[in-house]
């Protein structure tokens, strides 16, 4: 019946697609945390008077 | 502009996941079973739609390098990578399902068909367009060479679909009818094709909007960090 070669192509192919999707995701995540802490570094430099190192 | 955008965000997600599960039923389930092949015959309808999204990532990587080289503007350099990422996977998804589905039917895993041969070629174009980035210093000479294998890798995609009429291979083309009950007979072998090709379509889609999505928050860190820079 090759009902195992069947299972392994789907699978394969599902498997592969929610890796990738979890890899956006986390990216995304990790992105925008990042510009969260790069905001609050630019707002406190911003902030700060001009002469202060 | 704006609305437009949302609704589609909005609606791209439940649109795909019911095709999908739509497409998986008449491929899995709704669909006769070949009758040369059997069940594994099955195995076409998500091997034809991961070509389609390939092809169809492939070529917008080929117009986004077009334009990148034309322009050289920023935007379709992050198109054309997020493009070639998405083609690598279906790329590599594609030829993992013909490999599986080649084992029960041709005996072998693989074999050097031309149109495999051309497949293997263009997987090989789009990996090198993605790892030129990295081992070219400037940004913007390595986007400059990822697009010129971006557009060359489109005569690649047109030999592939060439491939199973110019030169004797193992791999067939398509058969959607031949009497004697093989091919694409039934209509709900007709419809479990059409709707797996939509429902890859619509995945690919939507993959590539959140591929974007990651791309334009990169660019933000990028010019942030510029803006810190050099004490950042």
């Amino acid at each position: 019946m090759n009902l195992s070669y069947l299972f392994a192509a789907y699978a394969l192919v599902w498997v592969a697609v929610l890796l990738y999707v979890t890899s956006l995701a986390r990216r995304g995540r990790e992105l925008e945390r990042e510009i969260t802490e790069l905001r609050a570094l630019l707002a406190e430099r911003d902030s700060r008077p001009a002469d202060t190192p | 502009m704006k609305t437009k955008t949302s609704l589609t965000d909005t609606l791209l997600p439940p649109v795909t996941i019911l095709v999908m599960g739509a497409a998986m039923y008449m491929a899995l389930v709704g669909a006769p079973n070949d009758a040369d092949q059997g069940p594994v015959q099955r195995i076409f309808y998500v091997h034809m739609a991961m070509w389609l999204a390939t092809f169809s990532a492939f070529g917008l990587v080929g117009l986004a390098s077009l334009l990148y080289l034309v322009k050289k503007t920023e935007v379709w350099d992050r198109v054309g990578r997020a493009g070639a990422e998405l083609g690598l996977l279906f790329c590599t998804l594609g030829l993992a399902t013909g490999s599986i589905w080649a084992k029960p039917i041709w005996g072998t895993w693989w074999t050097w068909d031309p149109r495999l041969t051309l497949t293997l070629v263009l997987w090989m174009i789009y990996a090198a367009y993605l790892l030129l980035r990295n081992l070219v210093n400037d940004p913007q000479q390595g986007a400059s060479l990822a697009a010129i294998l971006g557009v060359s890798g489109v005569a690649d995609l047109y030999l592939i679909n060439r491939a199973v009429y110019w030169w004797r291979g193992i791999h067939p083309a398509v058969v959607v009818n031949k009497e004697g009950g093989t091919g694409l007979h039934d209509p709900a072998m007709r419809a479990a094709l059409i709707l797996s090709l939509l429902a890859f379509f619509l995945l690919f889609t939507w993959l590539l909007r959140l591929r974007l999505q990651s791309a334009r928050l990169q660019g933000d860190v990028d010019r942030m960090r510029d803006r810190l820079a050099p004490g950042y």
